[in-house]
């Protein structure tokens, strides 16, 4: 039992990570297969490029890959019948109300604002090595929620399009004059145009004379109008990436090229989260995207556009649960958490900046900054405080835009503030999570849930004498002999010990204060010790004691650039990777981080698995 | 003499100040709830996140628990009449269990249960639909045997609860605070293989909800002049037909895809059909108190007991998350729940905010129900079945020894007034806990799924709605070999998992 209620330690957060001595006997666990030689990590012909650099395929022990083997005899299998997530549907609907309605589009976009507050966005979604959570592109349930919202925001968008002052705006002026003549072709053109922006391709015959159908009989009425307007709104080509392919792929059963339409509609809710520009369906109506130099030019027109930023920064942000970091600011009022914050108390613009920092400094690294490439995210010191409270954190100025600031001391990624901090009453620190995120989000290594007497078992445990943060977690899930301990003490621990030279708010310390929850005042100052042993594999037994040594070590295994390939892979695909089937694809990204992160993340929309799909069905139709 | 008795002119005078007027007339009864020979039995779940309250401040004495029951060879129960001690103006049960002696009547008392040693059989930790019966956790995805829905949307699906020909507003309503969802039903009811979703939840509920339950619009137009919505449901559905059944390349996955949407599709256009016009008065609450909060569920409150009288939904259930409780505690109730297991001072914190879940939300419920009558006799609440659960047992991120709170007879199929201890405190049942920690669980008591069947069944659910193929009990539980195994428990007892809990019924 604990013997001093300050001390406690947050049992959560010990014991969600305490593993089963035989699931981490030594060793932890992946769900990959790739093992063994390597072919070129190329997938095929299309897109243009792609690195002719050799994989060394498998993986180091029991843990995650460092490389994917390349067998292009392996298909794979693509997720069914995709639906846009629901920021993808409203940049839809957005994009298609303001090209409708040039001038009254925004009015009607606000008129529906509440509607579209109901939309349920998506969760993230468990899966076996990300059990917080993996990114929302994989929430593919078709939930009654969803499709009731998406009904009564169609309802309410065609409703808004099609009031009297509006209706001639959106159809044309033969909608509203006295002509009836006119009123089937008026019918036609519209539906044809604003179906063909909706869907984002031409309507097949069939579906046209279907919506037309819908408005009823002539004269044309905003009421019939509206009927049509919401139908096509919710119509299957709007809500999900109907892919049916155009030619089928030689030599590989089931696999077909995606047609033009289609290429369009990929790349840019990939890229943009939103629907092709004018500019990508043109490039699609003339075909132009089927041939490979046209389409590496789109991708890079694509990838540089502004919205290409943003959405790249959701990958980041997702990836490392940026989007979840809890919140400070209640702390306010805990005498503890006053005195260890001092004068850095964290007011509600903490956080935001702190996220946004994480984000430029990415944002830099892509852009090529201090080498460009993914293991420079691990060492540059390029900082963007974009607040007086971030900045004297980091002992600099404060930054809003061009240059970094440079912050001696900060290597990389694992230094930020953002992935230092704790909201925690006593100011702790929590290593544990430390470790498990860099072992779980940048190495890949998967982590079995805790052993059921976890709990229990460290109850049973005294932790008074310990002074450090590093010193409870020793105690409480290295012992000998424990089920905690195999895990704990050589896979999750050092790697969150390793940056204990930085405190819950990011501020860098020697000494590690330790404060009475009840009173404020500081019970202990103990000098901090960092040097650790992180194993970033397995049979790696070298010693670091700072985040620029283990740097040294992620870059040297190799894993953070297959882990990198796993998260962007399941972002853009929207399903977890199987390594064996998904290896060339995985293997390109991977080999591409080694000389930029940019790259490396472009690469995959020049990958054949980005332009084809395996649909599943022999040329002819059959299954 | 038939229609509405009320207790006062003024309905509803819900605590701390937030006061909601409800001119509760018998008009507003529907002929058809009057003139049911079998009364319909209405339920409402709250879940409330965290749990870990010690047991000496959630449970009464000991010496409440006067009676013994075999359960089984090998499993005595105890169990006695819930009794509370009246002190400067407040009725105290537990420390959580107070309310003022005026709320908090010997009447009300009579109306609760009070049950403790409900075991989950595996490690479960994190969960939001714990409480109602889909043991989801934050370790990781739900093997098969437990992707089953909540027993809310069970009941919602239910003959039982709505027989042919009942028309309503909703068969459920699932709402509350945001972010926990705890509420879940099968993707395809035709295919449970499938799997399970979230039920919807409704937001802004206070607003949403009133229009939703007693306002007559129909959901087949939303205006003279606007967009049709049968029509474009209709539409939509030939839509998806076409292109399910186009001779284009279309996987079977992908066509399984199209078929889960239609069938959304076809549950819109089937709550249309069950459309009932009301005569009811929108019991006009405040919309805007704290989101959240206290004051927020007190108004919800007041929208529950008018749609239980108005007969337009008979199944609720609640969601109260953290901010529930910020009016008590502004600080971070992570940290709050996770140390409350050793740290006094945080379970104070944690057992007081509880305490006013339970005086300003359960029992304001319950005394809002017992204040109407559909039939002269038996109050809204002697027809109803309130529970009130928490994500975890008496340890945070536990789950042997579940609590429950529950309020309302079910027609009958509840008795009340009742705390019931199921735990068997035999050497075998002595769990892993041991004494070493403050209000660890020390017994194992009966599998949760009897609480689950316990409230399925007075509800009118019959058995072969909810009977899983896999196993005893709702659901089927399987036993973590580390955790507890099922060997720990006396013969007999998990066969028993489909069972109704004894003593309460």
């Amino acid at each position: 039992m604990f013997k001093d209620p300050a001390y406690a330690r947050p049992l959560f957060l010990t014991m969600a990570v305490c593993l089963s001595l035989a699931a981490c006997s030594g060793q932890v666990t992946s769900n990959g297969q790739g093992r063994g030689s390597n072919d070129s990590p190329d997938d095929g012909s299309g897109g243009g490029g792609g690195s002719d650099t050799p994989g060394t395929g498998g993986v180091d022990g029991e843990g995650s890959p460092k490389s994917f083997v390349c067998d292009q005899s392996k298909t794979w299998q693509d997720a069914p019948l995709r639906k846009l997530t629901a920021p993808q549907i409203k940049n839809t609907l957005s994009d298609v109300v303001r090209y409708s309605l040039p001038k009254s589009g925004a009015e009607v976009m606000q008129a529906v604002d509440r509607q579209l507050a109901l939309v349920p966005i998506e969760l993230r979604p468990q899966i076996a090595d990300e059990p917080h959570g993996t990114f929302r592109r994989l929430a593919q349930d078709i939930t009654q929620q969803g499709v009731d919202a998406w009904l009564d925001v169609a309802m309410a968008v065609a409703s808004e399009a099609t009031t009297a002052l509006r209706l001639p705006e959106l159809v044309g002026a033969c909608a509203t004059d006295t002509d009836k003549a006119n009123d089937d072709a008026c019918l036609r053109t519209f539906v044809a145009k604003f179906g063909a922006r909706v869907q984002r391709r031409p309507l097949a015959k069939e579906d046209l004379d279907s919506y037309v159908a819908v408005a009823g009989a002539s004269p044309i009425t905003a009421k019939g109008i509206a009927n049509v307007v919401a139908t096509i709104l919710i119509s299957p080509r709007m809500m999900y990436l109907v892919e049916q392919g155009k030619d089928a792929v030689a030599g590989v059963q089931g696999r077909y090229a995606l047609d033009d339409w289609e290429l369009a509609s990929r790349l840019s809710y990939q890229a943009w989260d939103a629907p092709p520009d004018d500019s990508l369906l043109e490039a699609a109506r003339a075909g132009g995207l089927s041939n490979p130099d046209q389409w590496k030019a789109a991708v890079n027109r694509v990838t540089s556009d502004a919205r290409a930023k943003k959405t790249m920064e959701k990958f980041f942000e997702e990836w490392w649960h940026l989007d979840e970091l809890p919140d400070a600011a209640g702390l306010s009022n805990e005498k503890a958490y006053k005195s260890f914050a001092g004068g850095d108390l964290p007011d509600a613009t903490w956080k935001p900046a702190a996220v946004r920092d994480v984000l430029e400094f990415v944002n830099y690294i892509r852009s090529g900054g201090d080498g460009g490439r993914l293991s420079d995210l691990f060492r540059s010191n390029a900082v963007f405080p974009s607040t007086d409270a971030l900045a004297k954190i980091y002992g600099v100025s404060t930054w809003s835009s061009g240059e970094p600031r440079r912050a001696p001391g900060r290597d990389g990624l694992l230094t930020r503030p953002a992935l230092l901090y704790r909201a925690n009453p006593a100011g702790r620190t929590n290593p544990i999570m430390k470790g498990v995120f860099i072992r779980r989000s940048i190495l890949c290594d998967e982590i079995p849930p805790p052993p059921a007497n976890a709990l229990a078992e460290a109850a049973k445990t005294d932790t008074s004498k310990a002074t450090t943060e590093r010193q409870i977690a020793a105690v409480l899930t290295e012992a000998p002999g424990t089920s905690c301990a195999a895990c704990h003490t050589y896979l999750i621990n050092p790697l969150g010990f390793v940056t204990e030279g930085f405190d819950a708010l990011g501020r860098a310390r020697t000494m590690e204060r330790r404060f009475d929850v009840s009173s404020g005042s500081v019970i202990s100052t103990t000098a901090v010790d960092t040097k650790v042993a992180p194993r970033v594999t397995p049979d790696d037994d070298r010693e670091v004691s700072d985040a620029k040594g283990l740097a040294d070590l992620l870059e040297e295994s190799g894993k953070p650039a297959a882990c990198l390939a796993k998260q962007y892979f399941r972002y853009t695909f929207a399903r977890v990777e199987d390594e064996e089937k998904d290896g060339c694809t995985l293997e390109r990204i991977r080999s591409a981080a080694g000389d930029s992160l940019d790259d490396s993340l472009k690469a995959i929309l020049l990958s054949n698995a980005f332009r084809e799909k395996n649909i599943g069905i022999a040329a002819g139709g059959k299954q | 003499m038939s229609g509405v008795h009320m207790s006062s002119r003024r309905m509803f005078l819900s605590a701390s100040g937030f006061s909601v007027a409800i001119p509760f007339l018998s008009s507003l009864l529907p002929r058809s709830v009057l003139a049911q020979t079998k009364r319909p039995r209405r339920f409402v779940a709250f879940r409330t996140g965290h749990g870990g309250i010690w047991e000496e401040n959630l449970l009464p004495s000991a010496s409440t628990l006067t009676e013994r029951e075999t359960l089984l060879p090998g499993h005595e129960v105890s169990w006695g009449r819930l009794k509370r001690e009246v002190s400067g103006g407040r009725a105290v049960v537990s420390k959580v269990l107070s309310a003022p002696d005026s709320l908090f009547s010997e009447r009300l008392l009579g109306k609760m249960n009070l049950l403790r040693g409900l075991d989950v059989s595996f490690y479960l930790a994190h969960n939001t639909g714990g409480v109602l019966g889909t043991y989801n956790s934050a370790s990781g995805p739900l093997p098969a045997e437990l992707t089953v829905p909540t027993i809310d949307q069970i009941m919602a699906a239910s003959p039982g609860v709505y027989p042919s020909g009942v028309s309503m507003r909703a068969r459920s309503i699932y709402t509350g605070t945001a972010g926990s969802q705890c509420s879940f039903r099968y993707k395809d009811p035709k295919n449970p293989s499938a799997g399970i979703e979230g039920a919807p939840w409704v937001d802004y509920a206070l607003s949403t909800l009133p229009k939703m339950l007693f306002t007559n619009q129909t959901p087949t137009s939303a205006s003279n002049n606007g967009p049709d919505r049968k029509l474009i449901v209709d539409a939509a559905l030939a839509d998806y037909k076409r292109l399910r059944q186009s001779a284009t390349r279309l996987s079977a996955a992908d066509r399984a895809r199209l078929d889960q949407h239609m069938e959304r599709l076809y549950d819109v256009q089937k709550r249309a059909e069950m459309y009932k016009p009301v005569t009811c008065t929108d019991p006009k609450v405040d919309d805007n108190p704290g989101w959240g909060d206290l004051p927020y569920f007190q108004a919800m409150n007041d929208i529950i007991a008018a749609a239980f009288a108005c007969d337009v939904t008979r199944v609720f259930s609640i969601n109260c998350a953290s901010e529930t409780f910020d009016k008590v505690h502004a600080g971070d109730w992570h940290t709050v729940a996770h140390e409350a297991g050793d740290s006094e001072a945080q379970q104070n914190v944690l057992w007081a905010a509880n305490q006013k879940m339970f005086e300003l939300v359960v029992l304001d419920l319950a005394r809002k129900l017992d204040s109407a009558s559909a039939d002269g006799v038996n109050t809204l609440l002697d027809d109803s079945l309130v529970l009130w659960g928490q994500e975890c047992a008496t340890p945070s991120h536990h789950s042997v020894d579940f609590e429950v709170v529950t309020m309302g007879g079910a027609g009958g199929a509840i008795k009340t007034g009742m705390y019931v201890d199921y735990r068997n405190k035999i050497p075998m049942c002595a769990s892993s806990g041991g004494e070493a920690r403050k209000a660890f669980p020390n017994w194992l008591g009966v599998p949760h799924s009897r609480f689950l069947a316990t409230a399925l069944g007075a509800m009118g659910v019959s058995r072969q709605e909810w009977q899983r193929p896999d196993g005893p009990g709702y659901p089927n539980m399987p036993f973590d070999s580390k955790f507890m195994g099922a060997s720990r428990y006396v013969a007999g007892e998990l066969a028993a998992a489909s069972e109704p809990l004894p003593i309460i019924t």
